[in-house]
């Protein structure tokens, strides 16, 4: 029989500049699930100092889980229990993510608000047994395990030096319906687990920046690393196991963020994780 | 019971360089030098401090008066003891400067050699008087700007009692004017720097940055 019941951890918290110089968590994340083992995870990171990313990425990540259960509803995949095509999922994102710009746009209006001032990134994942489909704008870093080993399902977008990325408010994505800045995917292959994260948590759990001794260069492997995510996994079970509510569960999941590893501790940047895995 | 626990990838830090370029003339003598190299303490022990900091802030330091001298090649505090300066001579301002965007330029491209991500590097010059006659200040105005619109690098300078604020300003950007230096409040100033470098490599770029108060060292009026 189909497994179909997932057990997730989601939660954004303060990093530890922001904490030192009372600026209010700039990340934010939302879980929903649909039926058949089926649901979405969005992950959004507000830009910077900017006053009110906090809002923009909290309405983001609300406008992403709206449009994306509309296009659930529409489209039918977890009761027909099939993944779109590429081409289909990369012109259904697309009008998805302007559908979500134009609702940050009518929330920037009614608050009096400028646009630029809510500013975020975006990572939205729909996530089943048989596959995962992935759009995102942006930074920071999502993954999927198939039973055998971990692997990564997007490139962050960066510019010539480490800040630059863009946002959902940005204006160079507009037309961009060939994925260079909007970077949409199909993933069709057993999931077991799936993980998002906003750049803030990947230099503790992703392989982001190693030294090949060989080429004497540095580089980004870009790879989910298997020694952080499998004992989480285990966790995530053992909860689960335990009958433990999902409000217990994000509030664990929450300390970990917080300084469950020294890098998590030291992190300066508000840190967001999704992770999710199949119950078997 | 933890439920939540993990190894954490042998990841190697995004690299910052910030450039200090220290006025050493001979009006330094005395209570301004003792009092930067004090700061230059308190700077070392405020990077050493900050986890993050200690493993991403490059250093680098040039010294200026009668002669122009690059006293520390850019390396990660652990790396290096900071230098006690002495002060005498003249101001080669002009050429401190020139070579410190040179070295900035030598270290972004070895970083893009070696495929290590980097943030903007930052300049910061501290001086407290008159570049020496001769002193091409109208051609170094023009290439800080030029290089600070490209986005090279950015620039601050620090301007110390006695300094020529019009002379200091026509060669900062318009956005970073010389900031004067409140007595000899090195050690505050330097805090401030540190913190600053912090924040503003957790900004993404074109973000409107809101740096922490300046009243700990700054004079307000000129």
């Amino acid at each position: 029989m189909e497994r179909t019941q997932w057990v997730i951890a989601y939660a954004s918290v303060m990093g530890a500049l922001h904490v030192r110089e009372n600026i209010p968590c700039q990340d934010s994340c939302a879980c929903k699930s649909f039926s058949n083992g089926w649901g979405i995870a969005v992950v959004a990171d507000g830009a910077g100092s900017c006053t009110h990313s906090h809002i923009g990425s909290a309405k983001v990540t609300e406008l992403a889980v709206k449009v994306f259960s509309a296009l659930m509803g529409e489209k039918k995949w977890d009761r027909l229990g099939r993944l779109p095509s590429e081409d289909e999922w990369r012109g259904l994102a697309y009008s998805a993510v302007v559908g979500i710009r134009q609702g940050l746009e009518k929330f920037a209006k009614e608050k009096n608000l400028a646009l630029l001032s809510l500013s975020s990134t975006l990572i939205a994942v729909i996530y089943s047994p048989i596959g995962l489909l992935v759009t995102h704008i942006g930074d920071g870093r999502a993954g999927y395990f198939n039973g055998k080993e971990w692997q990564s399902i997007l490139q962050p977008f960066n510019g010539e030096t480490a800040s630059e990325t863009i946002f959902l408010t940005s204006d160079v994505w507009i037309g961009d319906e060939k994925g260079i800045y909007i970077e949409s995917r199909v993933i069709a292959d057993r999931v077991e687990a799936f993980t998002l994260l906003s750049d803030g948590c990947e230099k503790g759990a992703f392989e982001v920046n190693m030294y090949d001794e060989v080429r004497e260069r540095y580089y980004d492997p870009n790879k989910p690393f298997a020694n952080f995510f499998n004992p989480n996994l285990k966790g995530l079970l053992s909860l689960h196991k335990e009958k433990k509510s999902q409000a217990d569960i994000n509030k664990l999941w929450e300390s970990f963020l917080t300084a469950g590893t020294i890098r998590f501790k030291h992190e300066p940047d508000d840190k967001t994780m999704v992770l999710g895995v199949l119950v078997p | 019971m933890s439920y939540f626990h993990g190894e954490s990838p042998e990841n190697y830090e995004q690299k910052c360089l910030c450039m200090l370029i220290l006025d050493t003339s001979g009006s330094m003598q005395g209570e301004p030098i003792n009092k930067l190299n004090a700061g230059l303490m308190t700077f070392s022990d405020e990077v050493k401090a900050d986890f993050r900091a200690s493993i991403s802030l490059e250093i680098s330091i040039i010294t200026f008066n009668s002669y122009v001298e690059s006293i520390q090649e850019p390396a990660l505090i652990a790396n290096f003891d900071m230098p006690g300066l002495v002060a005498s001579g003249t101001t080669r301002l002009v050429d401190a400067v020139r070579l410190g965007m040179k070295k900035v330029e030598e270290r972004k491209q070895w970083y893009k050699d070696t495929g290590q991500p980097y943030y903007r590097p930052f300049i910061v010059l501290i001086t407290d008087g008159e570049p020496d006659r001769g002193q091409d200040m109208k051609g170094l105005s023009r290439e800080i700007r030029a290089a600070v619109d490209a986005k090279r690098f950015s620039f601050y300078a620090l301007g110390v009692r006695g300094y020529n604020h019009t002379k200091l300003a026509s060669i900062c950007p318009p956005n970073t004017p010389p900031m004067p230096l409140a007595g000899y409040k090195f050690a505050n100033f330097f805090k401030w720097l540190s913190n600053s470098i912090s924040i503003i490599n957790q900004s993404k770029e074109g973000e409107t940055i809101q740096l922490p108060p300046i009243s700990g060292w700054a004079q307000i009026e000129i």
